[in-house]
């Protein structure tokens, strides 16, 4: 693959350059400083495997003329003719066009690039001043694979990268003893030091066993030691307290009662019968029973006549009873008969305040009797007001009609003054006139005042004549219609007189009824009817007082015949009781005490049956008692006894010494038990000590045995906790899984930790076999390279190197000197090692030719730093390296750019411009 | 001479800590825990059942120095029950429990019980019936390490072939007891280390040995046997299978059969499938629990704690490798067993499948992966230069592990197998 031209659209100082038709073979770029040669390495390395990362230190060469940060690349390969163009920026996306013009992928720009990386291309075969100087360009890993192991890789991971990877994943493992990694063989082996520090523990317990177990069986033995002290103080001390308690219990008693039965000895009295004591009892028993069986039924008569006397009887209350209940019968009837009463006196007043005030509205002096009165021609009072009401309404009818006719004729002659000739203007005070006048005429009309008319008529008059003397003129024509007007008042006169006449009628009828004389029929009616209803009112009140007679008589009779009763009762109310007026009340109580003494008379009966009965009783009880003491007073005799005290005092002596005879026996007896319950050897040292009676050495003898039994106890006691606690600890011992559980914890650890180091053994046996399978594959492959480049760096040195050789130092190799001695690149001077390292790499680029797509070679001004025989010598090497690679050789030299055209007839020239232009 | 019978066992390592077993669940770690005291409670119930004469237990009663006292305490209570049935008891040390060294919670026997000494070869009668019926000759282990040839301690024959003891008259049976490596087994420390003919040369009619957990009989005349551990201890080749006690009849004072009764408790198999022929893991792990049943039907009685590992070359070899795949799959052969009586548990499941790769043909080539394969060939073939190559690989590791990092011959050589398979795959993709 070679390049044929570029364009630069914007790229440090270079813009829109253009560059086409470079050869292969080695084209010199020749300029001066700031032409932009660097800036186009940079750009060459840009475009085919990408700009440096804005997080990188390497210039990145933003276009300073314009345009966009990047460009193109025009390459030709064995297909033919591609282009790579790509612009700096976000993902730098690489456009590739191929040989046919259809766009290509990445895959397809890495296959044509011979699948190198940025890092090869840049430390082989595009390298400035500054990469040549470096040898760890050369000792770069990626570069060793690509170079010196080529073909080694697979699938694109490099055996050193798998080598690597080999470690790490064993180092997760096991990163070596003095790593601070807390890797998995470290954390298993901590913890089996821990569990075989536990199992130490554990171990070194159980190993204790033996001796614990002594410990134990000495503990036993300890135990039944005190068990035994503890018995024997247990015996002395129950010995002691048995003698003592036969001393006080049974021994000493003993002694006490054979004491009072001497002194109970009888005297010389004779003695009682056999049966004496029997006999006294029975006859005391007699005596007593009969004594309270007397007692007993006087006390039931006191008992019973004391409820007799109880129970009061009143003959007065028993002769009335009948009476009273007769009376109490009537009570509730009585009751509502003096409501009755109350409520004809309430309505009695209510029509009284109703009649009185019409009365009122009818007018002063209008009273009961004028009431009765009214309208006296009819034989009763309602239907008089009906008549009076016929004939009012005859009045009014009449009434109306006159005056209907009046107003027709007053009308009239309205009209018939509209309708005259308009008379001479009369002067204001004759229309006043007039008009006075014919309003007076028809007041008097109107009311029937005959004595008005002559005034009105006066005025009229001499109104009239005044107009006349002034309307002479149209007399004539007025005339006919003051004709008219004469008939019309004419007529309207007699309307008047027949009002009149209507008016005096009824102003009569009214006078006649005693209603005052201005009454309007309507007022009229009015009055007849409030008339009507004070009759009513009035009948009403004689109702109600007829009826309030009779109930009253009603009640009186009652009520004297419970005073009659209450009078015939005798009293009951206990002196200065409050005196109760109430009849009810009173009758109700004289009730209570009648029904009392009913009651009392029926409880007495059976009372009185049972008195009877007690006396009978008494009367047996009495004589019963009287034999029994009979019966006392016989054997009192036979026995010569005083009375009965002294035959008891002789009977109780007599039980008295016949008892103790029996407990000093059982006591004996009580005695010969207790000492024959124990052990043969106990029984005979308590006979024997027993009456020696050391009751206060007994009683020592026993604290201090019983001391003794406490101290051993409490010995016993903590004997007994330890003999627990040590078997416990043996139990525990003989049961515990601790030590084989801990076992088993432990060796699944070591399990784990020999699988975890078998795993790290196959990683680092892995490892190993890859580094060394690796080394020997270079070490066949190496060769090739190194003597390549051995050969040119003789030819560049005239001989004074003539091999490089492989080396485990610095980047692999180092040179042999004439005299065989190596030389480490180091060790040279600083030419002769970029002299070096550009033969390494022009070996490189030959043996990688081999195997994949060539690329390109740029140099930057390398020979800047070699004299002028190794820089003539050089020349010619690039020259005839050239031959079968493209070369680019950027330089500011002119001895370079002269040395290299006059290497070889191939060699072209382009030279730059101060600009970045180039021609 | 009347006939008679005796239990000859070995290696009880009582209270044993189990090996190469992890994360196991605490029905199975209480199984576990109890194994090794209940196959000597049935060793005991053996005696009893077969009514032996005596029984003889040839060293490593017990599995450390550090005995446990539950150990001590139930080996006690067994020999008790076979002193109160007139069972003698004879004992000798091994090296996993020395006379010297550990702690005796015991200081008395029952009677009958004869614990030899490690001063020199002691012989005891033995009666039954007012009978000698046998002499038993032992020594015990004065410590781990012994190196000394004991068999050679013991009486030999004279020579003519005559048997001394027969000739001095009234021995009975010769019996010994002696915990030695005889033969050289490998796996085995070479503690008192003796040839069969060595053993052969002496005058004893039976030698009951220990040490060697492999059940095997080295001789019939006389009788040589290992009767193997009396409960296995490890997933490991030597402890799987049956484990238990051999029952020695005796005729006219001569041995008439050597039979052999299973008394472990927990039995140790292991279970290898070529998963060549299963597409997926659902698969590998169907065949495997078909192989379970297998060997459920096939020891119905005892809890099984199986060891699987998967064989072959195939493409499931990326689904192994994947973190966490082997564990899924172990978990869910142990969750289907979970509960089950007599337990069943898969202690481990390990991968060696490899690449499905044409091994020799990229052997052939003339790249890195050639070069690869010519290397690990080249180890293969060259056992020390293998040993060599895996001391400076595994150097980093700390002393105290070192012992375990460098593991035998053969695990060494199947490490080297699994280290050029996962080289391969580490470095790319071969197809």
């Amino acid at each position: 693959m070679r390049v044929r031209g570029w364009h630069i659209d914007g790229f440090g100082i270079h813009r829109d350059w253009r560059v086409d038709g470079i050869g292969p073979g080695m084209t010199v770029f020749h300029g001066g400083n700031e032409t932009g040669k660097t800036t186009l390495l940079a750009f060459l390395r840009g475009v085919l495997f990408g700009y440096p990362k804005g997080n990188t230190n390497e210039p990145k060469y933003p276009p300073l003329a314009g345009g966009r940060h990047g460009g193109r690349v025009h390459l030709e390969s064995e297909r033919g003719c591609f282009v790579v163009e790509r612009f700096a920026g976000r993902g730098q996306k690489v456009a590739l066009t191929l040989e046919d013009g259809r766009p290509g992928t990445a895959d397809d720009l890495a296959e044509r690039l011979g699948h190198a990386d940025a890092r090869l291309f840049r430390n082989v075969y595009a390298f400035g001043l500054g990469e040549l100087q470096q040898l760890e360009t050369l000792g770069d890993s990626g570069v060793q694979d690509h170079l010196l192991s080529a073909g080694v890789t697979g699938a694109g991971r490099s055996a050193r990268q798998a080598t690597r990877e080999l470690r790490e994943a064993a180092r997760e493992l096991f990163a070596g003893e003095r790593s601070r990694k807390r890797d998995r063989v470290k954390v298993l082996t901590e913890a089996i030091a821990e569990r075989r520090a536990e199992l130490y523990k554990r171990q070194e317990a159980a190993e204790c066993y033996p001796d614990l177990r002594d410990h134990e069986r000495r503990l036993a033995a300890r135990l039944d030691e005190l068990r035994g002290e503890s018995e024997r103080a247990r015996v002395a001390e129950r010995r002691a307290r048995r003698l003592v308690e036969l001393w006080n219990e049974v021994w000493s008693p003993l002694a006490d009662m054979r004491e009072q039965a001497a002194k109970l000895a009888p005297g010389d009295r004779d003695p009682l019968p056999a049966d004496a004591q029997p006999r006294f009892e029975a006859a005391l028993d007699a005596i007593r029973r009969d004594r309270e069986r007397l007692e007993a039924v006087r006390g039931e008569r006191q008992v019973l006549g004391a409820q007799l006397d109880g129970l009061h009887l009143d003959e007065g209350l028993r002769a009335v009873a009948p009476r009273v209940e007769a009376l109490h019968d009537q009570l509730a009837l009585h009751r509502s008969q003096r409501l009755r009463l109350e409520e004809i006196d309430s309505q009695r007043r209510a029509c009284d305040e109703r009649r009185a005030a019409i009365l009122e509205q009818l007018g002063e002096g209008f009273g009961d009797d004028a009431l009765r009165g009214f309208g006296s021609s009819a034989a009763r009072s309602d239907v008089s007001i009906a008549v009076r009401r016929d004939e009012l309404r005859g009045w009014k009818r009449r009434l109306e009609a006159a005056r209907e006719v009046l107003s027709g004729a007053v009308a009239e002659c309205l009209a018939a003054e509209r309708d005259a000739p308009p008379p001479a203007r009369p002067g204001a005070l004759v229309v006043l006139l007039a008009l006075l006048a014919a309003g007076l005429a028809a007041v008097a009309v109107a009311s029937g005042r005959v004595e008005l008319l002559l005034p009105a008529a006066l005025a009229a008059g001499g109104s009239a004549l005044g107009w006349r003397s002034r309307a002479r003129a149209a007399a004539s024509l007025r005339r006919q219609a003051a004709g008219r007007r004469s008939a019309l008042a004419q007529v309207q006169r007699e309307a008047r007189e027949s009002v009149l006449e209507v008016e005096r009628g009824f102003d009569d009828w009214k006078r006649g009824l005693g209603l005052p004389s201005h009454f309007e029929p309507a007022e009229a009616a009015d009055f007849l009817e409030d008339v009507r209803r004070a009759r009513e009112l009035l009948d009403e009140a004689g109702r109600l007082d007829a009826a309030r007679a009779r109930v009253a008589g009603d009640v009186r009779d009652w009520e004297t015949r419970v005073d009659d009763v209450l009078a015939d009762a005798p009293p009951a109310e206990p002196p200065g009781s409050p005196a109760v007026a109430d009849r009810g009340q009173r009758l109700r109580a004289l009730r209570a005490r009648c029904e009392a003494d009913r009651a009392a008379r029926e409880q007495r009966r059976p009372l009185e049956v049972r008195a009877a009965e007690l006396r009978q009783r008494f009367a047996d009880a009495d004589t019963a008692f009287a034999g029994s003491r009979a019966v006392l007073a016989g054997l009192l005799e036979e026995c010569g006894a005083d009375d009965a005290d002294d035959l008891q005092r002789r009977l109780a002596a007599r039980d008295q010494a016949e008892a103790l005879a029996r407990r000093i026996a059982a006591g004996e007896a009580d005695l010969e038990r207790r000492v024959e319950g124990a052990h043969p050897d106990e029984a005979r040292l308590l006979a024997e000590e027993l009456p020696r009676g050391r009751v206060a050495e007994w009683e020592e003898l026993a604290r201090e045995a019983r001391a003794r039994a406490a101290r051993v106890q409490e010995e016993r006691d903590q004997v007994l906790r330890e003999h627990q606690d040590a078997r416990q600890a043996l139990v525990r011992l003989e049961e515990s899984c601790d030590v084989v559980d801990l076992e088993l914890v432990k060796a699944g650890l070591e399990q784990e930790l020999r699988e975890v180091v078998d795993e790290w053994r196959r990683l680092q046996l892995s490892s190993r076999l890859v580094e060394v399978a690796l080394e020997r594959f270079e070490g066949r492959h190496q060769p090739g390279v190194l003597r390549e480049a051995g050969r040119l760096f003789a030819q560049v040195t005239d001989g004074r190197y003539p091999r490089i050789v492989q080396s485990d130092e610095d980047a692999g190799f180092s040179v042999l000197t004439a005299d065989g001695v190596h030389r480490s690149p180091r060790e040279l001077s600083r030419g002769t090692a970029e002299q070096l390292y550009l033969c390494v790499r022009l070996g490189l680029v030959a043996e990688l030719s081999r195997a994949r797509a060539p690329l390109p070679v740029v140099m930057d001004d390398v020979l800047v730093n070699f004299d002028d025989e190794r820089a003539a010598a050089m020349a010619g090497v690039l020259a005839t390296f050239a031959a079968d690679h493209q070369l680019f050789f950027f330089t500011c030299s002119t001895r370079a750019r002269d040395l290299l055209l006059s290497a070889g007839p191939g060699v072209a020239l382009r030279s730059l411009d101060a600009g970045g232009a180039a021609s | 001479m009347s006939g008679f019978r005796f239990v000859h066992a070995a290696d009880l390592h009582l209270d044993t800590p189990f090996e190469g077993l992890r994360e196991a669940a605490p029905d199975v770690r209480r199984a576990l825990r109890d194994a090794s005291l209940a196959a000597f409670d049935a060793l005991v119930d053996l005696c009893l059942e077969v009514d032996a004469a005596f029984l003889l237990i040839a060293g490593d009663v017990y599995d450390g120095a550090e005995r446990g006292l539950r150990a001590q305490l139930r080996f006690r209570a067994g020999l008790d029950r076979l002193s109160r049935a007139g069972v003698g008891v004879f004992v000798v040390h091994g090296n996993h429990d020395p006379t010297e060294e550990g702690w005796s919670a015991i200081r008395d026997w029952p009677e009958g019980t004869r614990v030899f000494g490690c001063e020199r070869v002691e012989s005891v009668p033995v009666e039954r019936d007012g009978e000698r019926i046998a002499t038993v000759y032992g020594i015990s282990y004065p410590r781990r390490d012994v190196h000394e040839n004991l068999a050679l301690a013991f009486p030999r024959r004279q020579a003519g072939g005559g048997e001394a003891g027969r000739e001095d008259g009234g021995l009975g049976l010769r019996v010994a007891l002696l915990h030695c490596n005889a033969g050289g087994h490998a796996g085995h420390a070479p503690y008192a280390a003796c040839s069969v003919g060595d053993l052969s040369g002496a005058a004893v009619d039976y030698w009951a040995l220990g040490h060697v957990h492999t059940r095997q009989v080295l001789c019939e005349s006389p009788w040589i046997v290992y009767p193997g551990n009396l409960q296995g201890r490890s997933p490991h080749p030597g402890e799987q299978g049956e484990k238990g006690a051999v029952v020695v009849d005796v005729e006219g004072g001569r041995v008439a059969k050597v039979g052999f009764r299973a008394l472990d408790r927990v039995r140790f198999l292991s279970v290898e499938l070529d998963v060549g022929e299963h597409g997926d893991l659902g698969a590998v792990e169907r065949a495997l629990q078909q192989r379970a049943d297998d060997l459920r039907d096939a020891h119905p009685d005892r809890a099984l704690v199986l060891g699987g590992r998967l064989t072959g070359r195939s493409a499931l070899r990326a689904d192994l490798s994947r973190a966490g795949s082997l564990p899924e799959l172990l978990e869910s052969l142990r969750d289907t067993r979970r509960g089950q009586e007599p337990l069943l548990w898969w202690s481990m499941l390990s991968s060696d499948v490899g690449l499905p790769i044409d091994r020799d043909a990229v052997r052939a080539g003339d790249d890195f992966y050639g070069q690869l394969l010519a290397l690990a060939d080249e180890l293969a073939e060259r056992p020390g230069e293998l040993r060599r190559f895996a001391r400076e690989a595994f150097a980093e590791l700390p002393d105290e592990l070192r012992g375990v990092a460098l593991p035998p011959p053969d695990d060494l050589a199947r490490l080297l197998v699994a280290a050029e398979q996962t080289a391969l795959e580490s470095v790319g993709d071969l197809e």
